[in-house]
């Protein structure tokens, strides 16, 4: 099941009930993408990028990429594309001061093309909860071109911050004079983060994520505590307790099936790990969230 | 969103303010539940969720309980579809949607100058 809504301004929502897709498409906008039960997985260029509800997905236009479901059950997604004079037009607002945008107020400089890192970013904060109201207009029979307009506004406005938290602050935290270099250990550190999402309930060692990334092992965890704040097998851990938190949320699975599926091996572990973690146990999180 | 707020609100005219409030902010009149405010005059507005209650009064505060609803904070389950109604209506926006450690507000202000802060609740800790 498929159904678009091109608004006025002809920014774009999509959304998709899928079992199975392969395809390999290019992307013509901007787009923000988002998948709300099951996974999705893109692969853009030689990087393969798994999609969860906690996580979401930016592709630049002109990206070619291959976008992949494979499920019993349905997987539903949602994207929300931006034109590129929109987005030029927002961009110039938002990064130019003041002086600027009253003296050009109508025409951003068609220099502008803002490129973004095509990377995982954590679904939370604001961004989830604008999702939520631009999903509730989306699906019901309400037509309203400018209230989607404010929402999309603020999903974009959304993305920025984010952008600025989880790119540009982090990038700087990496102790490399050399902006070139800064840049490409960045790129190869998101890398390996993107690898560690998608592949987070298998058995990963830090061998296969450095050979991913292409660094060494020394380079990768000194680098990588640097950017992140916390070593790759604690991220891995946040990311398993993330996936448990979203599914004793949204499914009936006991918590022993939930360890199982995250890839944790040992339950009583989890159950101490979740408790220090969110301040409840899995079992009590699940009574807490349904109340 | 589930306790009760009983607040009360120093205005000029409360019958302008209760006007106001009924047509832009979906709340409706409460004359019955008077009595909740032993002692004062007043009119009771309540909102569509039920837990905000306001008494609009013209008499000054006393010493004992000063007016420090200058601004009366609403709770709303949707900031921006309400900002959008609100300026579609030529309400005056005081300040557009903005994001704070508490969710989403804005604020707004009736023709006496009564402002009015719309908050959506957003809970952003991890549980």
């Amino acid at each position: 099941m498929k159904k678009i809504q091109i608004l006025s301004n002809q920014n774009k929502i999509y959304s998709e009930s899928v079992n199975q897709v392969n395809c390999l498409c290019e992307c013509h906008e901007f787009s923000i993408r988002f998948v709300f039960n099951g996974s999705e997985v893109y692969n853009i260029g030689s990087k393969e990028l798994g999609m969860f509800p906690d996580n979401f997905l930016i592709i630049n236009e002109g990206t070619v990429y291959n976008r992949k479901i494979d499920s019993e059950a349905a997987v539903n997604t949602l994207s929300v594309l931006y034109t590129k004079q929109f987005l030029n037009s927002f961009h110039h607002s938002i990064t130019s001061s003041d002086c600027v945008l009253l003296d050009g107020p109508f025409n951003p400089p068609n220099s502008y093309n803002p490129i973004f890192f095509e990377t995982l970013y954590p679904l939370q904060g604001d961004m989830m909860f604008n999702l939520q109201h631009i999903r509730r207009l989306f699906n019901s029979e309400i037509n309203n071109d400018l209230l989607m307009n404010e929402y999309l506004y603020h999903c974009l406005f959304n993305f920025y911050r984010i952008y600025h938290k989880e790119i540009l602050v982090k990038s700087e935290r990496l102790n490399v004079v050399k902006i070139r270099t800064r840049n490409e250990l960045f790129k190869r550190l998101n890398d390996a983060k993107d690898y560690m999402i998608s592949n987070y309930n298998k058995d990963i060692q830090l061998e296969d994520i450095c050979n991913y990334a292409c660094l060494s092992e020394t380079h990768f965890y000194r680098s990588f505590r640097q950017t992140f704040h916390c070593s790759p097998h604690q991220y891995i851990i946040q990311l398993r307790l993330s996936q448990a938190r979203h599914m004793l949320k949204t499914t009936n699975y006991e918590v022993r099936e939930i360890v199982n599926l995250i890839g944790f091996d040992c339950v009583s572990s989890f159950i101490r790990l979740f408790r220090d973690k969110f301040g409840v146990t899995p079992g009590n999180f699940r009574l807490i969230a349904a109340a | 969103m589930n306790e009760r707020k009983y607040v009360t609100a120093y205005v000029n005219e409360p019958q302008k303010v209760l006007k106001f409030l009924t047509k832009n902010l979906d709340f409706s009149d409460h004359r019955h539940k008077k009595k909740a405010y032993i002692g004062k005059e007043g009119v009771v507005v309540g909102n569509r969720f039920g837990n905000n209650y306001l008494l609009l009064s013209n008499s000054s505060p006393t010493d004992a309980e000063p007016n420090l609803n200058e601004t009366v904070v609403f709770e709303t389950d949707n900031c921006l579809r309400d900002y959008h109604q609100l300026n579609n209506a030529g309400i005056t926006i005081e300040k557009i949607p903005r994001y704070t450690s508490r969710g989403l507000e804005v604020m707004i202000s009736d023709d006496n100058g009564n402002r009015f802060l719309l908050l959506e609740k957003r809970e952003y800790s991890e549980i």
